[in-house]
């Protein structure tokens, strides 16, 4: 799944360890989640979500799962 | 549970584990050494149990180092790796011990094939029997 973390993240000059620690998970899995490898569960997407003060769909591209 | 709640717990398993061993490795002393099962697990067991006294006490130690491992044994990711490697392990485990079933059946050694046959019976009856308690869990 495609997701906008990548780009708030720089936007707000945070590194993937510094969101990691704030939504209570790894490093390496908010690479993962970043790349596209591993979608996140609905809870650690609505953690990621509200740090940006953002809604899921914001953060997250559903678009492929509409088609 | 509290993570530092949790590592006590585990702290005293490995005290637990290296309390065995030296009652086992004392046991094969006193035994003069003529078990055979005794003392390689009395040793395994107390080096089990010292290693894992020692990782409590560099987990403890520093703060950050315990907050890192928090993060990484509750996060979904890992989490969800381990019950797939469980799975892989489980699946290649029966394929495995089919094909080894089978193939010494063919060889004419079909005594040796039995205990892997049940093996894979039992695993499947625990599968079925998990799999009705998780359906009336979820």
């Amino acid at each position: 799944m495609r997701t906008k973390i990548r780009e708030l993240r720089k936007a707000r000059k945070l590194s993937q360890e510094e969101l990691a620690d704030a939504v209570g998970t790894t490093r390496q899995t908010i690479t993962s989640i970043e790349v596209g490898k591993y979608t996140a569960s609905l809870v650690l997407a609505y953690k990621i979500a509200k740090f940006f003060d953002l809604t899921i769909e914001e953060v997250f591209d559903f678009s492929e799962l509409e088609n | 549970m509290d993570y530092r709640k949790k590592l006590q717990k585990r702290l005293y398993f490995a005290i637990g584990y290296c309390i065995l061993g030296l009652a086992m490795l004392g046991t094969s002393y006193f035994n003069g050494f003529t078990n055979n099962f005794l003392f390689p697990f009395g040793v395994a067991m107390m080096v089990c149990g010292m290693i894992r006294v020692a990782k409590h006490f560099k987990i403890t130690r520093n703060q950050e180092t315990m907050h890192k491992m928090e993060l990484a044994e509750k996060d979904e990711r890992y989490l969800m790796i381990a019950q797939k490697a469980r799975s892989w392990a489980f699946s290649l485990y029966i394929m495995i011990a089919g094909v080894s079933v089978i193939t010494m059946n063919l060889l004419g050694h079909s005594e040796a094939a039995l205990p892997y046959a049940w093996s894979v019976c039992a695993l499947v009856a625990i599968y079925w029997v998990s799999w009705m308690i998780l359906k009336k869990k979820y």
